[in-house]
């Protein structure tokens, strides 16, 4: 065995002793703080947490619910409302993504009158 | 010789804020982080300091220790970080003159079956280890002196077990140059 492994067999035989435990112990028990208590939520905010969550689910049950179709007219009258409108929108509305929509604004257009340049343009995109 | 656990009892009471209760805790640990403390940061007073932190600190987490955990190896490794805290934070001091001549007399005078008192034992540490760095000295210490396995010292330090097995071939090869100097191989 060599000269290293000598002194660390020896070292390691040697344990550092603790004087003086008992009174260490007692200054250590002195100095003890207080135990952190576990955090009491007043009943009011658990309340209120509960109603939050409780409203967010509505809104999120709302939100996902299928949506009611719009006041718009049936296939048949739409059709029907469709032999009403003046030829050029005719085709316009035909050809936009989606008729209804391309209908309800043919409809707000000839209340307000806006350019029906930009109108079609628009119903085309 | 410290148990591997708690009794049950005394755990559920210390929860309680019970301090004759944690009496018997510090009593049973205390010896045992003291010699740990003090190995690695061969000082007493430090040592001490160290001991103390651990057991507020174990006071003040008793409601998170998970029962299922040895009781042991958790104060151990809230201990061994707080020593390796310690000795991050703090520049290590050289031996003084008359701890190298110590030392130099305890390597000749060939006294390694003779009991050692503290200030003699943590002055050699003191010195063998000073010119170590600090991943060295923990290592070194953990595995050689607290007799750790490769396994327990990555777990309470990080280190994998290539880093320990290097830092440990660094840590004798910078001793073994220290003895070689003193005239021994």
């Amino acid at each position: 065995m060599n000269k290293l492994d000598e002194i660390i067999n020896h070292l390691a035989s040697q344990e550092p002793q603790l004087d003086q435990a008992e009174l260490f112990c007692n200054d250590l028990l002195d100095r003890l703080p207080e135990q952190p208590q576990p955090a009491v939520r007043p009943y009011w905010h658990i309340a209120l947490r509960s109603i939050s969550s409780a409203a967010a689910i509505l809104l999120l049950v709302l939100y996902l619910l299928p949506q009611q179709p719009s006041a718009l007219p049936e296939a048949d009258d739409y059709s029907a409302a469709l032999a009403t409108v003046q030829p050029s929108w005719r085709t316009t509305l035909s050809q936009s993504n989606s008729p209804r929509l391309a209908m309800e604004e043919y409809t707000r257009a000839k209340r307000n009158n806006p350019s029906i340049v930009e109108l079609k343009k628009r119903l085309t995109r | 010789m410290e148990s591997n656990n708690i009794n049950e009892e005394i755990l559920n009471r210390c929860r309680t804020g019970d301090k004759e209760a944690f009496r018997v805790v510090v009593q049973q640990y205390q010896r045992m982080l003291f010699c740990l403390a003090a190995r690695l940061l061969c000082n007493e007073d430090d040592a001490k300091d160290v001991v103390q932190e651990t057991f507020i600190k174990v006071w003040l987490n008793i409601n998170h220790y998970d029962d299922r955990q040895n009781f042991r190896t958790w104060i151990y490794t809230i201990a061994t970080r707080l020593c390796i805290d310690r000795l991050r934070q703090r520049s290590w001091e050289a031996p003084m003159p008359d701890e190298e001549e110590y030392f130099a007399q305890y390597v000749a005078e060939d006294k390694t079956d003779l009991p050692l008192e503290n200030s003699q034992l943590l002055s050699i540490l003191h010195t063998l280890v000073a010119k170590l760095s600090n991943k060295q000295r923990i290592v070194f210490t953990l595995i050689y002196l607290e007799n750790l396995t490769t396994e327990e010292v990555t777990r309470l330090t990080g280190l994998d077990a290539a880093k320990i097995k290097s830092n440990l071939y660094v840590a004798r090869r910078t001793i073994q140059e220290q003895l070689k100097r003193l005239g021994y191989e």
